[in-house]
This record gives structure tokens, C-alpha cells and sequence, in this order.
């Protein structure tokens, strides 16, 4: 069992050196070769000066030009693959989904027509109705266009108004 | 000193022959080996040399010195710990059979069980252990150097001293 006074308490300074150690004397146990604290100084005062002179070298600088060269190759081609990774997704959704068929559409997702607000999708078809007939028939409305040179180009062209209403 | 360029040099070499000894012999009760703690000491100063601009005005200059020996010491007996390829050898024991053949001790009898108690200690307990009995370091300096609370420090010396205390006995 550990007797009361072995028990360690913090608060208690414990530079009490027992009577065995206090026995032994306290110099150095070891020899160190002739001299040696003499030469010491000169030793490491020699290293510093090596390496203070140490030139810098060439392939120092080179190593330090070809890394930040490659770091600024590495991000330009980054970017670049980004952005051409992304305009060419841009430009194949649009390119697949022209090429998908209703019925295909229908396959992949049957509630496609369930999830389309039916009103959206009128107004989508009459305007996309509409835009198609216009290109194909070739009609360009020009809207600087006005009244006065509506009824020039009739009278030179001697296209009557009830011509016009008979269509 | 040590701020001004062309006093640096001269002020580095003055600094080296007053804390020569001491980091040597800090070192050397640490790795006992007279090669091993050339090479310490050399590193130690040069990393000293190195850091000087980087050193606190408002910390003592022989603390910082202390702690760049002391995690040399330290790093170098980890690394040796490390390349030994029977892990079950304990370093220490490595250490403790250099102490037995002599390799440049001239101490007595009774100075070499010291040793051979204090090799059987834990690294930092064994560093607390030096600092105060040999160095006679005070706490709140030991507590500088090895970057421990005075209370830790002060527990860790009255273990050391029970451990040495009963290795001395039973041998």
C-alpha cells in the first residue's frame, strides 16, 4: 500500500533530494576529446560561412521558374478543359433532345405529359406554331413599316381593299 | 547584437563559446555517445544561426537555445528508435550497454548507476530530471524550455527522483 507521504500533492515542492543521490557527485561522467571546446566555435562558425556563401545555383532558380510555370500551364488548361467540357454539354443537351422523338420522350418518361402545365404548354405551341408558319412562308413584318406606306404599296401594286378582305 | 548584420557573426561566435558547454553536456546525458552529440550541438547551432531573426527579444536567449537542443536530442533518439529493426530492443538498453562498455565514461561506480537509472526513465522525465538536478534549472525555466506547466514539471522530477532513488537501492 502507498504510505501518505508517497501520495504526490502539487502544491508541495518537491526539490528534497533524497540522501542516496545527494551522495553522488554532480560533475560530467564523460570525457570529451582535447581541446574540443576550444575548436568548436570555429567548426560551426566555419559551417555558417559555407553556407552563407553558398551561391545560389542555377538549376535553383530553373527549378523555381519551371514551377510556377507548370502551376500557370496547369490552370490554363484547367480552365480551358472547363470550358470546353462545358460548351460542348451546352451544345449537346440541345443537339439530343432535337433528336428525341415523342414517342421516345414517352418512353423514357411516361408522365411527361403529366408533369407539363397544360396552359405553358398551349402558349409554347401556339407561339412556336405561329414563329414556324411565318419563317416558312417566308414573311418578314417589318415594324418601322406605317399606314402611309401600307396603302403606297397598294396603290402602286393596284391592289384593292376588297381584294384584301377576300383573301 | 544580432540584429545588425555586421555585428552578427561576432555576436554568434560569442554566443556559441558561452552556451557551448552547456548544450553539449545537456545532449550528451541524453545520447552518451561523444559523436552523436558533436553532430547535435552542431545542428543546434546552426539551427540557432538560422532562426536568430525569429527569436522573441522578450524570451531568454539560453531558453530558446535550450529548446532547439533539447527537441534535437529528442528527435534524434526517436529516429534511432525507429531504424532499429528488432522493435523489442529498447533504445535506452542501446544507450545503457554504450554506458557499460565505457565508451568515454570516467565517472565512479555510483555515477554510473545514476546514469543507468536515469536511462531507464521516460525521455521528457529523464530531460526534467537533468535540467533540475544538474543543471539546477529553476521550474518556470525548465517550463520555457520543454513547454510543460511548472505543476506537470514538478511531479515529473518527484517521480524521477522516487524511480532513481529505488533503482539505486536495489542495485
Amino acid at each position: 500500500m502507498t504510505s501518505k507521504k508517497e501520495i504526490y500533492d502539487p502544491n508541495v515542492e518537491f526539490e528534497l533530494i533524497p540522501d542516496e543521490l545527494k551522495k553522488i557527485p554532480k560533475g560530467e561522467p564523460f570525457s570529451v576529446p582535447s581541446n574540443y571546446f576550444d575548436s568548436l566555435p570555429e567548426i560551426i562558425q566555419g559551417r555558417v560561412s559555407a553556407m552563407e556563401q553558398k551561391p545560389v545555383r542555377f538549376w535553383h532558380i530553373k527549378r523555381k521558374i519551371a514551377a510556377s510555370f507548370i502551376s500557370i500551364v496547369a490552370v490554363v488548361i484547367l480552365i480551358t478543359s472547363y470550358l470546353l467540357w462545358f460548351d460542348k454539354n451546352g451544345s449537346n443537351d440541345s443537339e439530343l433532345f432535337s433528336e428525341i422523338t415523342l414517342d421516345e420522350m414517352l418512353v423514357l418518361y411516361p408522365n411527361f405529359f403529366q408533369d407539363i402545365d397544360e396552359d405553358a404548354l398551349i402558349e409554347v405551341l401556339v407561339s412556336s406554331e405561329t414563329s414556324n408558319s411565318m419563317t416558312e412562308s417566308g414573311i418578314i413584318f417589318d415594324t418601322t413599316l406605317t399606314d402611309e406606306d401600307i396603302i403606297r404599296y397598294l396603290e402602286e401594286e393596284d391592289i384593292s381593299t376588297e381584294q384584301i378582305v377576300n383573301l | 547584437m544580432f540584429r545588425s548584420p555586421e555585428s552578427r557573426n561576432y555576436g554568434f561566435n560569442l554566443l556559441v563559446r558561452q552556451y557551448q558547454q552547456q548544450v553539449y553536456w545537456l545532449i550528451r546525458r541524453m545520447v552518451i555517445d561523444h559523436d552523436d552529440t558533436d553532430d547535435l550541438v552542431q545542428e543546434t547551432f546552426i539551427k540557432v544561426w538560422n532562426n536568430l531573426e525569429s527569436f522573441r527579444s522578450d524570451a531568454r536567449l539560453y531558453t530558446w537555445i535550450f529548446r532547439i537542443a533539447t527537441n534535437e536530442a529528442l528527435s534524434f533518439l526517436n529516429k534511432k528508435k525507429r531504424k532499429l529493426i528488432v522493435p523489442l530492443v529498447d533504445y535506452d538498453r542501446v544507450l545503457s550497454g554504450k554506458l557499460s562498455e565505457g565508451q568515454g565514461f570516467t565517472g565512479d561506480e555510483i555515477q554510473k548507476k545514476l546514469f543507468e537509472a536515469m536511462l531507464t526513465l521516460p525521455e521528457k522525465q529523464r530531460l526534467v530530471f537533468q535540467m533540475k538536478y544538474f543543471d539546477e534549472l529553476k521550474y518556470d525555466e525548465i517550463s520555457k524550455i520543454l513547454g510543460t506547466s511548472v505543476g506537470a514539471l514538478k511531479a515529473s522530477f518527484h517521480i524521477a527522483v522516487k524511480k532513481i532513488e529505488e533503482f539505486i537501492k536495489r542495485s
